[in-house]
């Protein structure tokens, strides 16, 4: 770290570029969708083992339904975010500098990508829900 | 940053051994970290035979022996031998504690002797603490207030306000707690420390102190603060019995207040 040519003082050093104001919105942000996703996690994974072995049309049609359809939009959303934070935590605690910059950039696209993918496939069940599903 | 091989010059080598007098009765072999900046060598582990019925009942004792009858050149740094100083700060039998504290009769076997880890070494057992001691200055550890002190008098604290400094003030930055924790490791240069967060939450509780608000918005970073994972080796190997995880916690707590 301290090299020859690096004449600042240590405090300079200590100070180096300044901080990253987001600290404690980051921080508050990873355990309000931890704990938010305690219980919808729970619900997914009891749903998919209620679903599993049932045939394409009747998921839909489950899928399709307003009390279902939210709390998977939900579920997938918040998925991202608590992926994005966790993964942001794990850039800063490996990469620095202008590596650091693009993990971090990798992370929010990967996670834009994932939640637009989740929100098209919900929409498009919705839309496209059996007639029977609407009742 | 993470780094997945060793620097140049840092893999310990075998030492000398120091066999004890053949009439000890009492022996123990401490095995202690010897590199020198004068020569371009590694790292070795010497090794000294010791008849414990001759030393003090504490490895600092037991250093002081090596020094004054064995080798003349070990070099660590002491000063009150009572746990106030906080200079003989060094990892002994793999924990970081003072070496003052640490009675020789806790520790089973060979006892090994290393600098606190992952800091630069200046010579055998002394670390190089600059990086540290600035980043506690960068904190102000020292009463900030803009209101003038009464013209007669001290400044006012209730009984219940001071209780709040306690388990804070006590502490000797030796240290310790910051080179045992895997986070100050990894990112040293960004991430404050147990140590000096540790202080830190001392000037924030201190109420004679009016630039909380400041001090926090100091500490509101994702690495000076929020770099700690909350691995809690800090609090286990504090030699005074302190609580630095607490007050990190006491510190984010704050600053969700704050938001």
């Amino acid at each position: 770290m301290t090299r020859l040519s690096d004449m600042r003082t240590p405090l300079a050093r200590a100070k180096g570029l300044g901080g990253l104001p987001d600290g404690a919105e980051h921080w508050t942000a990873e355990r309000v969708s931890a704990l938010l996703l305690a219980p919808l996690s729970l619900w997914g994974v009891t749903q998919i083992l209620r679903l599993a072995g049932r045939d394409r049309e009747t998921i839909l049609a489950w899928a399709g339904r307003v009390q279902n359809a939210a709390p998977l939009g939900l579920l997938i959303a918040l998925t991202a975010r608590h992926a994005q934070l966790g993964l942001e935590v794990i850039a800063s605690d490996y990469a620095r500098g202008w590596r650091r910059v693009g993990l971090r950039l990798l992370i929010r696209l990967a996670t834009l990508v994932f939640v637009a993918i989740g929100a098209a496939s919900l929409a498009r069940i919705i839309m496209t829900r059996t007639p029977e599903a609407k009742q | 940053m993470v780094e997945l091989s060793l620097p140049k010059n840092s893999t310990p080598r075998p030492g000398k051994f120091h066999p004890a007098p053949s009439d000890a009765k009492r022996k123990a072999v401490f095995q202690i970290y010897r590199w020198s900046p004068d020569d371009d060598e590694n790292p070795c582990l010497d090794s000294y035979e010791l008849d414990l019925d001759k030393v003090g009942p504490m490895v600092l004792d037991a250093l002081l022996y090596i020094k004054d009858h064995i080798d003349a050149s070990l070099t660590f740094r002491r000063s009150c031998r009572e746990g106030i100083c906080g200079s003989c700060a060094m990892n002994i039998d793999g924990e970081n504690t003072l070496a003052c504290l640490k009675p020789i009769s806790a520790i089973k076997g060979t006892i090994r002797i290393n600098p606190l880890p992952h800091m630069p070494v200046v010579k055998d057992l002394v670390p190089n603490l600059n990086g540290a001691y600035a980043q506690l200055e960068s904190i102000q550890p020292w009463l900030k207030s803009d209101t003038p002190p009464p013209p007669d008098t001290e400044r006012l604290q209730s009984i219940e306000e001071r209780e709040k400094l306690d388990g804070m003030w006590e502490c000797i930055l030796c240290f310790c707690c910051s080179t045992s924790c895997p986070s100050y490791w990894w990112n040293g240069d960004r991430y404050l420390g147990p140590a000096t967060l540790l202080a830190a939450n001392r000037w924030i509780m201190d109420s004679r102190d009016d630039h909380t608000g400041e001090r926090l918005a100091a500490l509101d970073d994702s690495m000076k603060l929020y770099g700690c994972r909350t691995i809690m080796n800090c609090t286990q190997t504090c030699p005074k019995g302190l609580n630095p995880a607490k007050a990190i916690a006491n510190i984010k707590k704050l600053q969700v207040e704050r938001e």
